[in-house]
């Protein structure tokens, strides 16, 4: 495959404890049904941490309802035991499938 | 359709991985078409979710009869796009156990001016998406 046309396809995970009860999860990459997987690997790894996820989605480039999806399932399952999932840097791109899908609803997007 | 004889086909293998790039070379042919912006990011995110659509419906007990692939075609005309996506499987034949969120339909609804899904014979199915390309 060609690196140039799957070049950022492959999102990178950073998670860095930012307060006491708040694990920051840094996107870079593309989300979609291709990079699921990892990006429900990354949150279940952060679940394992902190009951307040903090996804910073600055970099994120592109995603899709498969990857809502999986966002959504974490959001649900955080706040099955009193925590939650937060959205925080979001680009234009990411806001625009958020709010057609009403998936804000569910997921706690910071200004 | 075609007014400016500008074409993108592609055929890849019908699987997650190779999702990303179709996106990326579509991606690149609007590019070379000067559709850029919110224009291009609607049409980028209806042709994930149709191709996603492939990878999680239309092969699902495939058997045989080929490799399964997604094909897509683009045409530009002056003032529309045209976005074709196909399958040769059972298209988009429910499954209870889906593994989405049942939003992809509803998101390529939103982002398209048309949208028209027709069975191909002998099997298969297409999406046909047309996107008004208005100003950013």
């Amino acid at each position: 495959m060609d690196d140039d046309l799957t070049r950022g396809a492959r999102p990178q995970f950073q998670q860095r404890r930012v307060e006491e009860s708040v694990l920051l999860l840094s996107v870079d990459g593309e989300l979609d049904i291709g990079s699921a997987d990892a990006l429900r690997a990354a949150l279940d790894a952060a679940e394992r941490e902190s009951d307040i996820v903090r996804l910073d989605t600055q970099d994120v480039q592109f995603l899709d309802s498969s990857a809502l999806g999986v966002l959504l399932a974490s959001a649900q399952r955080l706040a099955a035991r009193g925590g939650r999932l937060e959205l925080t840097n979001v680009s234009p791109a990411v806001r625009r499938i958020l709010d057609m899908t009403l998936i804000a609803r569910t997921v706690h997007v910071i200004p | 359709m075609n007014g400016g004889g500008v074409d993108l086909e592609l055929t890849v293998a019908a699987t997650a991985e190779n999702i990303p790039l179709l996106r990326h070379a579509v991606s690149g042919f609007l590019d070379g078409i000067a559709i850029t912006g919110d224009n291009a990011s609607d049409v980028l995110l209806a042709v994930t979710e149709a191709c996603t659509n492939v990878v999680q419906h239309a092969y699902r007990d495939h058997e045989g009869e080929g490799e399964p692939q997604i094909e897509l075609t683009a045409d530009r005309s002056d003032e529309m796009l045209l976005i074709a996506v196909r399958d040769l499987g059972h298209g988009f034949a429910p499954r209870v156990d889906s593994p989405g969120l049942g939003l992809g339909l509803p998101v390529i609804a939103a982002l398209t001016r048309t949208v028209e899904i027709r069975p191909l014979s002998p099997s298969g199915t297409e999406v046909l998406m047309t996107f008004a390309l208005g100003q950013d």
